[in-house]
């Protein structure tokens, strides 16, 4: 399988820009992938066909706005949609950190295709510190829903099966919640918990996920 | 009498959510979608029953029965 990982990050809202931030930690140890990085502007519908069409990306990791139907990029511009041209995720494991497109856009995806599909079958939260919105690398409490999230796309570049990556995100997002309901978490860590718990109920995995890239 | 129960139990859940929401720390926000949220929307989205409180509400009871039932620890 050929080695490329393909990002969307947008940053047009806060959450975008959070995601956009954390994203570049996720493939900071490339471990050998070309990554193809579409960043604010850049992640637009043309763009994200153009290079799926020339590099055939073995990893497709897009942050950005979703639904049941569709994934979003910069300024919500529709980059994948249902029935329209969900083909360009073929070939290709996809890991969508956006709100509901593992409800039914996934499973399409992965009907057509896709050969696993990590998504959320409802809204993804994200909770920050409004006193690190200028900082979102430093924010702790973004730190304990991104990181873990973050081990999925850190574990897909090592090798791992998308079981074995999924597997080590949970634990991780397990030991946060731990950590957020201790005596050393700080107050709006441990009133975030809620919801991280609901961001580990509504992470879907589908496809095969024994596959290793 | 059932129907009526329900309703109760509701009415109690969604008090203990707002009860919980106010306690909260005033520095987060959450992001849902393209939106973020304060605690005081996060209270008045609640009150007026629109869809984000009811997301709200879902994801507090979750997190509360999760801690109850020792889900959380496993």
């Amino acid at each position: 399988m050929n080695s490329t990982l393909l990002l969307t990050r947008p940053n047009h809202d806060i959450g975008t820009n959070y995601l956009c931030y954390w994203s570049e930690l996720a493939v900071k140890e490339t471990r050998g992938f070309k990554i193809l990085d579409l960043m604010g502007e850049k992640a637009n519908r043309v763009n994200f066909t153009s290079y799926v069409l020339k590099h055939k990306p073995a990893i497709i990791f897009m942050n950005g706005h979703g639904s049941e139907d569709v994934i979003c990029g910069q300024d919500n511009e529709i980059i994948v949609e249902r029935n329209k041209n969900e083909y360009l995720l073929k070939n290709s494991v996809v890991y969508a950190r956006s709100c509901d497109a593992g409800k039914r856009l996934g499973l399409d995806c992965v009907k057509k295709g896709t050969l696993a599909f990590i998504g959320y079958k409802r809204k993804y939260i994200l909770g920050f510190s409004t006193q690190y919105i200028t900082r979102p690398i430093a924010d702790p409490v973004a730190k304990l829903f991104l990181e873990p999230s973050n081990l999925i796309i850190k574990s897909l570049l090592k090798g791992n099966t998308v079981r074995k990556a999924l597997q080590k995100s949970k634990e991780e997002m397990l030991r946060n919640i731990r950590f957020m309901l201790s005596d050393s978490a700080l107050m709006e860590q441990r009133d975030a918990a809620p919801y991280l718990w609901a961001n580990i109920n509504s992470q879907v995995e589908i496809g095969d996920l024994d596959i290793e890239i | 009498m059932r129907q009526k129960r329900k309703e109760q139990i509701n009415r109690e859940a969604r008090d203990l959510v707002i009860e919980r929401i106010r306690a909260s720390s005033d520095n987060l926000r959450i992001s849902i979608g393209s939106t973020e949220y304060s605690k005081q929307e996060i209270l008045k989205s609640i009150k007026e029953d629109t869809n984000l409180g009811k997301e709200i509400i879902d994801a507090q009871l979750e997190y509360l029965r999760s801690v109850a039932s020792g889900a959380i620890y496993r």
